[in-house]
């Protein structure tokens, strides 16, 4: 019986990181079902296939009923304090996925979130902006190793 | 090859009887790894896992449904719920450490912690995984049948030869994280190219300490990246070689230890770390144990 366990486990470990596309994945779609359920899902393109080159923060525009703005960001690194960092660590992958564009799912939650913050502090949030800012890393030939700080607009909500 | 000679082979590598005492290691520092996890967790409870955090209850369950095993289907759906489950996971995790009622708690743990990790998948690293998949195994091991209560209780001293299925998987997994994202690298010109190294340093996200600029001079970063391809190859298929093992271990841990000094991974270092301890040969591992148990 243990055997037919290590012999599946290890076809699911060694298949299903590959492509979506690669036939031993296809094989192995048939399977998943109870093993996504279990939480074994996995990947290992840890800075593959290229590192990760740019430098991405989030920002918040809050428009609130009494006509003042305000800006939020999430906690971002400090690199002055490791435990700190260490904490936080988690803080950083939320703002990470919330700007890879990827899980657009987690925009609204997110303003969401930001409103009920502003009504325990007794305002009214009439819409909110989230900004994606960007930097990119240049190659390391180039004269300075990081391009100008640019923006864009990623996501908009209005509540009235 | 006959079939006799591959299925004696088969038997030989992962059901031969062998010392269970690079496991009760594992479970002493992965256990570690384990609760500073879980402890790490509670100051981002309402922001990450609470009713109303940024990834709200009710968007998760819109989202997930019941697709996922999570008990937190069975608690309220409230920032309380979650609190119940992550106290769970704690006093789990004490138990894993500790190997009292080893294989429950272990159980547990593995329950407990994709519980979490389904409730906000969007704050997880490879980590995670790692720490995700080793638990699932440590389910079938015998990690507490020695240095344990478990073992206090029952009068045992030594450390008793085990089926090792569990500990080979464990290192099987260990090999293919390695060999895996060396594929996957080699896939991004990059690293070909020899300049990946340079990147990571200049992300805020994973930076800890930028290294001086006479060591970011392109010979240097193309010894990083190569060194580091040639690093995990080793690590994912010399591993196997008895003779060369002690050698690829230490270059594993202090591979991970200058990954630390450089980048923030979280925990993902030391729990390779633990993971390249499966690799540490029985008898040197149960002759370490006994004096460290001489020295508590």
């Amino acid at each position: 019986m243990s055997d037919i366990a290590i012999v599946v486990i290890l076809v699911w470990f060694w298949c299903f990181d590959l492509p979506a596309d690669a036939p031993q994945r296809r094989l192995i779609a048939y399977l998943q079902k109870p093993f996504l359920y279990l939480g074994l899902w996995h990947g290992w393109a840890m800075f593959a296939p290229e590192p990760l080159h740019v430098n991405r923060r989030l920002k918040a525009i809050i428009q609130y009923a009494d006509g003042s703005i305000d800006e939020w960001r999430p906690i971002e690194p400090l690199q002055t304090n490791w435990f700190i960092d260490l904490l936080w660590f988690r803080h950083f992958k939320f703002q990470f996925s919330i700007l890879t564009g990827s899980h657009k799912v987690l925009w609204s939650p997110l303003c969401q979130w930001l409103v009920r913050q502003a009504k325990l502090d007794g305002l009214q949030v009439v819409s909110i902006q989230l900004i994606r800012e960007y930097q990119t890393v240049n190659a390391p030939t180039a004269a300075q190793p990081l391009k100008e700080w640019q923006s864009s607009v990623m996501h908009e909500e209005k509540f009235v | 090859m006959h079939w006799s000679q591959f299925t004696d082979a088969w038997f030989g590598f992962f059901h031969a009887p062998e010392s269970c005492a690079p496991q009760v290691l594992f479970r002493l520092m992965f256990g570690s790894l384990m609760l500073l996890n879980a402890v790490l967790l509670f100051p981002l409870v309402t922001d990450m896992f609470g009713s109303h955090a940024m990834w709200n209850i009710a968007a998760w369950q819109r989202q997930q449904g019941r697709t996922r095993m999570s008990l937190l289907h069975l608690l309220p759906p409230t920032t309380g719920g979650f609190r119940i489950l992550l106290v769970i996971h704690v006093l789990a995790c004490v138990g894993f450490l500790i190997g009292w009622q080893f294989r429950v708690s272990a159980v547990v743990v593995f329950v407990t912690l994709v519980s979490v990790h389904h409730r906000n998948t969007f704050i997880l690293s490879s980590g995670d995984t790692v720490l995700r998949l080793m638990s699932f195994l440590a389910m079938f091991s015998s990690a507490g049948e020695a240095f344990s209560a478990d073992a206090a209780v029952a009068g045992t001293t030594e450390f008793p030869a085990v089926d090792p299925w569990p500990l080979r998987l464990m290192q099987i997994l260990i090999s293919i994280i390695y060999v895996r994202t060396v594929w996957w690298k080699l896939r991004g010109k990059m690293w070909w190219n020899g300049t990946a190294a340079w990147y990571p340093v200049w992300v805020d996200t994973y930076l800890r300490h930028r290294p001086p600029r006479w060591m970011l001079r392109p010979f240097f970063i193309r010894m990083a990246t190569w060194g580091t391809l040639l690093a995990e190859l080793s690590l994912g298929t010399l591993i196997w070689i008895h003779e060369l093992r002690p050698y690829i271990v230490l270059s594993g841990i202090v591979m991970h230890l200058v990954f630390e000094v450089v980048m923030n991974l979280q925990l993902f270092g030391w729990i390779m770390i633990a993971g390249l301890l499966l690799f540490l040969p029985p008898e040197s591992t149960s002759r370490s144990l006994e004096w460290l148990a001489a020295w508590v």
